[in-house]
């Protein structure tokens, strides 16, 4: 019994002085956000690399979660209610939660492993050391704008996301299943809310912000060479996905309630 | 000058810094010695601020450097260049903009200007037509070399050596021996070579000091190490430190 204490005591304590840390990370970017002019080279590289560079990646995977939610929404209410609705629930399924949330877990690995082990190699390779050495901020060179570039790029590649979504699900809906486009559209037109655009923006940037932050945060806590860099890559996927799901809920009660 | 008085660092339970008391003066070119895990990178990283002594004193030029301010820290590295022991290049840029890394960041210089001043590095480390090629295209021995000029492009009063010979063959590692002495009387800086190469610490340096248990054992110029230190450094050589 003891020892069953012991091990999530241990494991609780640890919680916490990682999300302290993580805090001390989000809190140090904060505050080279005013040396901004200082690092705009490195915020528009990463724009580049985390926005332009995971659109093709996410045209794909949208599209096929599009024509997927389609056919699955066709038969599920086929039976029971007008074709046009499958125009509905695709649209708001997408803006809401399938556009924000899955390509988020899809970029926890593309963006999120990829800064950390990016990070990381540096971090072991002595190379932050180096930019320390020589006057420059690790957290304002490295961190801050990979995370300014995660919050303000997330929502935009998911607006993408769900318009090839939704396009691929009209595609599907309207030649394979015997929906007219029109009926498409009006079932889109319905449901349409600009409150709906907003919850799925939020919880893009989010997103977007909790992705970029702890594969910063794992990278530059990389020790053990390539076997530490491995281990921060994993762990940026595993903890991302796990904080994207919880903040899922968190974000869906809060805003659906109160926005 | 750069001052360290009675500094102690301990990382959990190892006590890696046991009162260190070490003078570098101006000009002078000084070679820490020791065996691995003895604190010698360490107390490099006190000069610079990366590592802050839990208890003790750290002075370059009458500043304390635990104290200093962002500001006052960033001042100082711009006068201190270090060579890393894997040489730190950031293999995501080229030689070039390696070299011009600091000269961007901290001085409103020109293109045509840091084209000059990178140039001017490169040839000073003996290095020609490498400012287009990478980190990974380079050799142990020259990315040692690109390390050195960006070292030194801010013009530095101060140039940190972190085990600069470590993982060359021997002519490679005279050459660089032989660039550290040169370089130091060109620009007249101070320089700290840190290294476990007793050779090279003896062919370039003015004073040696030799580092065991967490404290400066001996120190001295070659000829006077070899006699106060001389039973320490034949243990240091045969692996019994």
């Amino acid at each position: 019994m003891k020892k069953i204490i012991l091990f999530y005591g241990r494991g609780g304590a640890n919680f916490f002085v990682h999300f302290y840390r993580v805090c001390a990370y989000l809190g140090a970017a904060i505050g080279q956000l005013r040396y901004m002019h200082f690092y705009r080279r490195q915020i528009i590289e990463q724009m580049y690399r985390i926005g332009i560079g995971s659109l093709s990646l996410i045209a794909g995977l949208s599209l096929f979660t599009g024509l997927a939610t389609t056919l699955q929404t066709a038969y599920q209410i086929a039976a029971y209610v007008p074709k046009y609705i499958v125009g509905s629930i695709v649209f708001q399924s997408e803006m809401l939660e399938l556009g924000p949330t899955l390509m988020a877990l899809v970029l926890s690995g593309r963006v999120g492993a990829g800064i950390a082990s990016e990070i990381g190699t540096m971090k072991v390779s002595e190379q932050v050391d180096a930019l320390t050495s020589m006057g420059v901020d690790p957290v304002g060179y490295l961190v801050m704008p990979r995370i300014l570039a995660g919050v303000t790029m997330f929502p935009i590649i998911i607006i993408f996301a769900v318009v090839v979504a939704v396009g691929g699900g009209h595609w599907a809906a309207t030649t394979t299943m015997g929906v007219s486009s029109a009926d498409f559209v009006r079932g889109m037109k319905e449901v349409f809310r600009a409150k709906d655009v907003w919850v799925g923006l939020i919880k893009a940037t989010v997103y977007g912000g909790i992705i970029t932050l702890i594969g910063s945060y794992l990278g530059m806590e990389t020790e053990q060479g390539a076997k530490g860099v491995g281990m921060a890559a994993t762990a940026t996927v595993v903890w991302s996905s796990s904080f994207i799901l919880i903040m899922d809920y968190v974000l869906t009660r809060t805003l659906l309630k109160f926005y | 000058m750069i001052e360290f008085k009675d500094v102690y660092k301990s990382f959990d339970d190892k006590h890696v810094l046991r009162g260190i008391n070490l003078t570098v003066n101006e000009g002078e070119l000084i070679s820490i010695l020791g065996p691995s895990g003895c604190g010698k990178s360490v107390t490099l990283k006190h000069i610079i601020g990366i590592l802050q002594p839990d208890r003790g004193e750290v002075w370059v030029d009458g500043q304390f450097v635990p104290k200093l301010s962002r500001n006052g820290l960033q001042e100082l590295r711009k006068r201190v260049g270090v060579l890393f022991q894997s040489a730190a290049l950031f293999d995501s840029m080229s030689v070039k903009e390696n070299v011009a890394f600091m000269l961007r960041m901290h001085t409103r210089m020109l293109e045509t200007e840091i084209d000059k001043r990178v140039a001017e590095c490169l040839a000073q480390v003996e290095l020609r037509g490498v400012e287009e090629l990478n980190p990974d295209e380079l050799s142990g021995g020259m990315r040692k070399r690109v390390g050195l000029a960006r070292a030194i492009a801010m013009k530095p009063n101060y140039i940190l050596y972190d085990e600069p010979t470590t993982g060359l063959d021997p002519k490679t590692a005279i050459i660089i021996g032989d660039l550290i002495v040169r370089l130091q009387r060109q620009l007249n800086i101070t320089s700290i070579v840190v290294t476990h190469d007793v050779k090279l610490a003896t062919d370039i340096s003015d004073r040696i000091a030799l580092f065991h248990d967490g404290k400066v054992a001996a120190i001295g110029a070659p000829a006077e190490i070899s006699q106060d230190g001389g039973q320490l450094i034949r243990q240091f050589m045969e692996g019994q430190l």
